[in-house]
């Protein structure tokens, strides 16, 4: 007799499959029989396997729903993650400099900010991305067909006073890009 | 000067576009002629082939609209420690450039709407729950959003992805009772195109930098079934520590600590 959760039909959860065969082996070891002790949880484990392979999905692992916020990960896992973070933005080098054909590609010492500027037909395009280490990622994506609407976003950029040599650097890429543009 | 067919053509629309002054002005003719216009926009901007092109039609929709500014953002919760706000402007610079000077993306009452709600919505009916909120309803008043309608676009992922469009004015009166109904319609229609395109984006940059394969996609899909690495190896003839490996691959092109994390990415950038 298997033993059920009578609250779970009305909450209308099914129950899991593998709680079903636990339940049945519990079941078995349980009792006396000594016949059924050495054969039937052998027999169980292999259909298992069997049915798993072929067609009934084999839930052992807990799937998170995707609409409800991630799981975080453990201590030392996430220590893990920190210092792969840390070796692979020593690895990438400086990210300064010219990358494809009318993009370049300008950032802070720390590489926290950096400023994708694309010269094109409709005008100079500035992507402005916000790297945090844990936190937002934040990206912004501007175009500019002039120069003076250029100079008043710059004016207000934060970057003019935290990284003022980059900052001098953007506006004189910008300027140059507008120029070529006209 | 770079240019292709799809950029032309753009430009070539833009040049045309019929004198608005937005929905509220002028005759029934002229709201038609508007809204024909957009009509032909909105499908051209879910399916630009260029950020430049999407920013530049959604500048054009905005004053098409008649409104003088317009933002879109997109928030997506990577996992639990890293979430990505991607966002698109066509305003004034200025917004732009305190919008982050000010970190308003960490309390952004446009987006907290929009994570909790799916309906349009007029600025003014937003109640700050803060300081912080008080002092960025100010700041984008000043910046052209004297007026506003917030436009969620909700995704089929509840609240791990969620975008919002604000349209607004300098006119605080612009999106009063009369303009909104209209608006709101649109509004929606052109936030849930924006969000295709990004989401559309997303999904192209990410196949782009990790160089996934299709096997690998194939190992994400038994993940998302459930299986364990012995299922899947017998599924696949090999070793329980092949699939190991290979998962492990897979997380480092997709820069996560975990297979449970890598199914989350692909499900959210819409690889599954």
């Amino acid at each position: 007799m298997l033993v059920r959760d009578p609250l779970s039909i009305v909450r209308g959860k099914r129950e899991h499959p593998l709680a079903t065969e636990h339940a049945e082996e519990v079941q078995h070891q349980a009792e006396p029989s000594g016949a059924l002790m050495c054969a039937e949880p052998k027999t169980i484990a292999s259909e298992s396997l069997k049915s798993a392979v072929t067609d009934e999905p084999f839930s052992r692992r807990r799937i998170d729903r995707i609409d409800e916020p991630a799981r975080p990960l453990g201590a030392k896992r996430a220590a893990l993650q920190v210092r792969r973070e840390r070796s692979a933005s020593k690895s990438k080098g400086s990210r300064n400099g010219p990358r494809e054909a009318g993009v370049l590609t300008l950032a802070s010492n720390d590489e926290t900010v950096a400023f994708t500027l694309r010269t094109t037909a409709l005008g100079l395009v500035i992507e402005r991305t916000l790297r945090q280490a844990i936190g937002t990622r934040f990206v912004q994506v501007m175009v500019f067909d002039d120069q003076p609407s250029f100079d008043r976003w710059c004016e207000f950029e934060p970057m003019r006073f935290e990284d003022a040599l980059l900052y001098g650097h953007l506006r004189r890429e910008g300027h140059a890009a507008l120029a070529a543009k006209k | 000067m770079p240019c292709c067919t799809a950029t032309c053509a753009v430009k070539a629309m833009l040049h045309s576009p019929p004198k608005s002054d937005g929905p509220s002005e002028g005759t029934s003719t002229h709201f038609q002629d508007y809204c024909a216009y957009l009509l032909e926009l909105l499908p051209l901007i879910g399916d630009a082939d260029s950020t430049e092109t999407v920013v530049t039609l959604f500048r054009e929709a905005v004053t098409c609209l008649g409104a003088d500014a317009g933002v879109f953002l997109s928030h997506l919760r990577d996992d639990a420690t890293r979430a990505s706000l991607r966002s698109l402007w066509a305003c004034d610079p200025v917004w732009s450039a305190e919008y982050v000077s000010r970190s308003f993306f960490s309390h952004d009452p446009w987006l907290q709407y929009a994570t909790h709600d799916s309906e349009p919505i007029l600025a003014s009916a937003l109640k700050p729950a803060s300081a912080e909120e008080e002092e960025f309803l100010a700041t984008a008043a000043s910046c052209g959003f004297a007026s506003a309608v917030i436009a969620p676009a909700p995704s089929g992922v509840g609240t791990s992805r969620v975008g919002v469009l604000c349209l607004g004015s300098q006119n605080p009166s612009y999106f009063g009772e009369v303009n909104y109904s209209k608006v709101r319609v649109v509004a929606r229609a052109l936030a849930m195109e924006l969000h295709r395109w990004l989401q559309h984006s997303m999904r192209t940059e990410l196949l782009l930098r990790s160089h996934i394969t299709d096997a690998e996609i194939d190992l994400l899909r038994h993940e998302a079934a459930g299986h364990s690495s012995k299922v899947i190896g017998a599924t696949l003839n090999v070793e329980a520590t092949a699939i190991d490996c290979r998962f492990q691959r897979l997380n480092t092109k997709l820069d996560a600590p975990d297979r449970r994390t890598s199914l989350r990415i692909a499900r959210l950038y819409g690889l599954l």
